[in-house]
């Protein structure tokens, strides 16, 4: 299978502190991976260069998305060419209505196709919000404005569904949910992932992991991938925490970065 | 790259900004009481408004112009400007079919087509040319309903009783150096009267355009809406762009009476000058309504795009118990353009409410002051306000001012003051940008949604136009 | 005792606000006599005070010599030149200038690094002032210099007669990191006009809380400069005015260098006949990037007659700020004073009651040390508001 996504020894530096140092993955096709590691890590950081935020130092290493270099573009185009970020705390932009919102940024990422007439849009809109089980009102109201932390996942949640991207890296997407919201989340990943979209999810809790059944799942520490492999990993970590692994840092890294490598491909 | 949307969006050009070759007819610059005489012989007005005229006059030059304001501004040169041009046209009564079609198609050329059946529906346009009104549209039909809706030298002419009791009667000339200077020179205006019971029709709209170089307009528009009475107003101002500066002075007074209502938004697009600062509007205007009766309720809308400086405060002085006054401002500004502007809510009766909302977005090093007035007399039982005003700086040399003063006699009234200011925040771009927007859509959307809650406000019939215009404002300003 | 001129600007003030005194054109410095010092000395035993020093009459009478000097001229030059003393800076200059002109001596304040508060007492005039019509005037000065990193804990406390006028000025000069918690309480009984300011370095820290009845012809008139990077100010306030003051607040904050932070927080009473005008105005210059900024005013108007302005303003030269401004004026919850009535309480036992809600954030954060006086100042100014 091809990849989606390859990242090749990727070498990131925030504020002066080295967050990546050498961190490599593939992610192909129809695939779920996910990434865990201990606050700091620099899971977050990833998901940002991966999206294009400003204000992170690539310094080594190289991104494709696609077979294109994915780190010469824009945010937008980035979005535009399917990668799609599900962010960990959503921001509100008062005033700009959800409803004008998706509309656009719909048209936008379908640019080319027949642009939607407002009431196709709005009875699209409105069957995917009865899937992440919000109400109509949301669409009317100012983008994320007052959300609850729940309403703001499920929003991006719907959006999701809305843009149909080839990738999706979901950052925390669980957190601040209750355990419908999850179960209900975990549906939907599953779902758009038979329809052969890929997902990278940045998450702590075993329980996601159940419900959606990845493909691998990786360990982020110290700026490398220092574990990768099945379910177990994240029984672990939810029995032993992180601390574990500073050991397995020193001895096996070599053999880690190994594994990790071949996950991806496997 | 967000400064390099916003670079885009500053670089529009104003689109308003060509001149009609048109013959004026015009009096040389300057003031004295000759020239007072000349307009109002001109004007073939009844002699109380001469004797008014002089009145003003010879209490304007007792006055020195303010200084108070907070933008430095070349002294203007009241010599210097000339005070009366009007199109030269053939005497007699104007229908529409005798309008210079020069005009037609300048009005055309801004959006506002003055032929009924091209008109936009459900909307009686006055078209003010420099200083006279070149047509109004509709007549008939509001005539009709009672409603009366004419050029201000026309009501003179015509309804010489109702003016001689309401001009002046909410901004008498001795307000303020600029009142005193209009209530002296003014040429022309809308005037409206609503008479008791009646529901205007249609949206009433005056478009002003200022035409000539080295003009100055004065105009004077006055509504009343008698007992029981509403009307929706809205008012337009375009101006060519040339490199001296022009004076507009305006005075709007609204009078609303028992149970009455007006709404009146102002779309104020004058030219801003250009990037250096050359040329542009100076808008030094006041504006002020009345809820005279019980129950009575005036709301200002205004759209602020425009103008070098602007210097206005559209209030209410609300004296009828149970009045309500709105105020809902958007006012954006770039290049070397400078606003101060805001509004007064003045409670005197009992249970009056008021609310203010307004949205500044200042771009480049371009400056805006908020300036604001909340006063509850004592007496003004049970009043309320609440006031909002949030300020949006784009660019780090764009300046923000807020000066609100609140004052408070009356125990039992409540007022709310609450105030931001922020520029557009780096993760409300990177979001939307992850979701395929471009930089300069990012901004524009993030801009349209701080000035929301004020676009709502205008009335319906222009919401489309508004829009419109307000994309086309926020490129020309963004916002 | 020599007679003075005012300032033509001052009469013009004073004129203005209707000042009851203010025909006399004239005012005299009133001497420190020994009986003022014997009466100060009284005074700050009944308000539990060890002061180190007081000011007496616009003289400084030192307590303590351990934390308190006559100040050095040379040591002090620098406080003396500090931009904040250009009277182009306060809205008010006259008052500042009539007291750089004609004030007493200085004195110099070393607070101490224990976190015990260093006690002034300005006293002024006495019983014995004479009420004719010329204006006794008291002008002290006092200057807080801060070491770099020093820590501070000072507590100003002002009382008088009915026929002095104190006018102080007090300046403050934190070096880098240096920190200054400052009380500054009106104790009631005269009317004084006090300017304070204060010029920050880097990362240096001030934090003010300012209680009491604002009496008479009360001004307080703050100008404080953030001229290092990271330099921080809050202010708290209660303050409150009755019978027939007509007194003004007027705070100004610079923001002069990045990250620079100030958060103002007032809570203003009127009662009877007394009218407060509270005006914050902050300024953030284009030097300051990455500012923040929030003024929050609060008024209660307890009776009708009663007059109360809130100008919070807010000047701003540059995009990357964050400021907030928020502005009530009201008057006691009816629903809440009925609940408490509902629940037992008498009248005055629930308005008691609401007033002590209202002004419990004011302590919020406050040094140990200050906190028990600042509890019986709000006592003080709850019960006189109640007590027509």
């Amino acid at each position: 299978m091809d990849a989606l996504l390859s990242i090749k020894d990727l070498k990131v530096a925030n504020g002066g502190r080295q967050v990546l140092d050498g961190f490599s993955l593939t992610v192909g096709a129809g695939q779920i991976h996910v990434l865990m590691g201990p606050n700091g890590s620099g899971k977050t950081t990833l998901a940002s260069v991966l999206a294009g935020r400003e204000g992170y130092e690539v310094n080594g290493g190289s991104v494709t998305f696609n077979g294109a270099d994915l780190l010469v573009l824009l945010p937008e185009e980035r979005a535009r060419k399917g990668l799609f970020l599900g962010f960990q705390h959503p921001v509100e932009i008062p005033g700009l209505a959800n409803a004008t919102f998706l509309r656009e940024a719909y048209n936008t990422l379908h640019e080319g196709e027949d642009e939607l007439d407002a009431a196709d849009f709005l009875a699209m809109a409105r069957r995917l919000l009865q899937e992440v089980e919000l109400s109509d009102a949301f669409l009317s109201r100012g983008l994320n404005q007052g959300f609850s932390g729940g309403e703001k996942k499920r929003n991006e949640m719907l959006q999701l569904l809305l843009f149909k991207p080839r990738l999706a890296i979901l950052d925390e997407i669980d957190s601040g949910l209750d355990v419908d919201g999850l179960r209900l989340i975990a549906k939907l990943i599953v779902r758009r992932r038979n329809e052969g979209a890929s997902f990278l999810i940045i998450s702590h809790n075993p329980q996601l992991l159940r419900y959606v059944a990845p493909d691998a799942i990786h360990v982020l520490y110290g700026g490398r991938l220092v574990v990768s492999g099945g379910a177990d990993i994240a029984e672990t970590i939810a029995e032993r925490g992180y601390e574990w692994l500073g050991n397995a840092h020193d001895q096996e890294r070599q053999g880690a970065v190994a594994l990790a490598g071949s996950v991806g491909n496997g | 790259m967000a400064e390099q949307a916003i670079e885009e969006i500053l670089k529009r050009e104003y689109a308003a900004g060509f001149v009609t070759d048109i013959e004026a007819d015009r009096l040389p610059p300057g003031l004295d009481e000759n020239v007072i005489r000349e307009i109002s012989a001109r004007k073939q007005e009844p002699g109380f408004m001469l004797e008014r005229r002089l009145e003003s006059y010879r209490y304007w030059t007792t006055l020195q112009p303010p200084q108070w304001a907070h933008f430095p501004h070349p002294e203007v040169d009241f010599q210097a400007i000339t005070y009366y041009s009007a199109p030269r046209r053939k005497q007699g009564p104007q229908s529409l079919e005798d309008v210079d079609p020069r005009l037609l198609e300048t009005y055309e050329k801004l959006g506002i087509p003055l032929h009924e059946r091209a008109a936009l529906a459900g909307v009686a346009v006055d078209a003010v040319f420099d200083s006279v009104s070149v047509a109004t549209t509709f007549k008939e039909r509001l005539a009709a309903a009672g409603v009366i809706f004419c050029p201000m030298s026309e009501a003179i002419r015509q309804h010489g009783e109702l003016v001689q009791r309401y001009l002046g009667s909410v901004v008498p000339h001795t307000d303020n150096f600029y009142a005193a200077l209009n209530s002296a020179v003014f040429s022309d205006g809308s005037f409206v009267y609503i008479p008791k019971g009646v529901k205007c029709p249609m949206e009433l709209s005056t478009y002003f355009r200022i035409n000539e170089a080295k003009t100055g307009q004065f105009e004077r528009t006055l509504i009343i809406a008698d007992e029981g009475a509403s009307v929706s107003y809205l008012e337009g101002c375009t101006a060519p762009m040339r490199d001296e500066n022009q004076l507009h002075a305006a005075v709007v007074e609204l009078v609303a009476l028992q149970d009455a209502s007006i709404r009146y938004a102002t779309v104020q697009n004058w030219y801003p000058g250009d990037e250096q600062g050359r040329g542009g509007i100076y808008n030094f205007v006041t504006k002020r309504g009345e809820c005279r009766g019980r129950n009575s309720h005036i709301s200002w809308t205004q759209v602020e795009t425009g103008s070098a400086i602007t210097w206005k405060y559209p209030s209410c002085v609300l004296l009828g118990d149970d009045s309500v006054g709105e105020f809902y401002s958007i006012a954006t500004t770039r290049h070397h353009q400078r606003a101060d502007t805001g509004t007064k809510m003045i409670h005197l009766g009992r249970n009056t409410r008021s609310t203010i909302v307004s949205k500044g977005i200042s771009a480049d090093t371009s400056s805006q002051v908020y300036r604001g007035l909340v006063r509850m007399a004592p007496g003004a039982t049970g009043a309320k306000n609440h006031t909002q005003c949030d300020s949006l700086l784009i660019g780090p040399v764009a300046a923000s001012h807020t000066f609100p003063t609140i004052q408070v006699g009356e125990v039992t009234a409540q007022v709310e003051h609450e105030a931001t200011t922020s520029r557009i925040a780096e993760d409300q771009l990177f979001y939307l940008r992850q979701r395929g927007l471009s930089a300069e859509q990012a901004v524009q959307m993030i801009v349209a949604g701080f000035c929301r809650q004020v676009v709502q406000k205008l009335p319906l019939e222009f919401a489309v136009e508004a829009n419109r215009l307000l994309a086309v404002t926020l490129e020309g300003a963004v916002g | 005792m020599a007679e003075h001129r005012l300032p033509d600007a001052l009469t013009a003030e004073l004129g203005r606000l209707g000042a009851r005194r203010a025909a006399a054109a004239c005012f005299a410095p009133v001497e420190p006599t020994m009986q003022l010092v014997a009466e100060a000395r009284q005074r700050a035993g009944m308000l539990g005070l060890h002061p180190a020093l007081m000011v007496v009459a616009g003289q400084p009478v030192i307590l303590d010599e351990s934390s308190c000097t006559q100040p050095d001229p040379f040591r002090h030059k620098r406080h003396m030149e500090l931009e904040v003393l250009q009277p182009s800076y306060a809205n008010s200059p006259a008052l500042v200038a009539l007291n750089l002109d004609q004030g007493g001596p200085a004195a110099a304040l070393s607070p101490g690094k224990d976190g015990q508060a260093v006690e002034v007492l300005f006293w002024d005039g006495s019983s014995a002032v004479p009420q004719d019509q010329v204006l006794q005037v008291c002008q002290g000065r006092l200057f807080i210099p801060m070491a770099a990193g020093e820590h501070g804990v000072v507590a100003i406390h002002s009382w008088g007669e009915a026929g002095a006028w104190g006018n102080h000025v007090v300046v403050c000069h934190l070096q880098r990191d240096a920190r200054l918690d400052l009380g500054v309480f009106a104790h009631l009984g005269h009317q004084t006009t006090l300017a304070i300011l204060a010029e920050l370095e880097e990362g240096a820290v001030l934090n003010m809380w300012s209680m009491g009845r604002l009496m008479g012809l009360h001004r307080t008139h703050a100008v404080i400069l953030l001229h290092g990077a990271g330099a921080q100010y809050t202010w708290r306030g209660a303050v409150g005015v009755m019978e027939q003051d007509d007194s003004a607040c007027r705070l100004q904050v610079r923001h002069l260098a990045p990250a620079t932070r100030s958060m103002v927080r007032v809570r203003t009473l009127a009662a009877q006949r007394g009218r407060l005008a509270f005006q914050g105005h902050v300024a953030i210059a284009q030097t300051a990037g990455g500012s923040e900024a929030l003024v929050k005013s609060d008024g209660l108007l307890l009776d009708q007659g009663a007059w109360l302005e809130s100008r919070p303003e807010f000047f701003i030269e540059t995009d990357d700020v964050q400021c907030a401004h928020g502005a009530t004026v009201g008057c006691l919850d009816r629903e809440a004073l009925f609940y408490l009535r509902s629940r037992g309480l008498g009248e005055r036992a629930a308005r008691r009651g609401l007033l002590h809600a209202q002004l419990q954030d004011v302590r919020d954060g406050m040094t140990q040390t200050l906190e028990p006086m600042a509890q019986r100042m709000t006592d003080q100014l709850v019960e006189a508001v109640l007590n027509p």
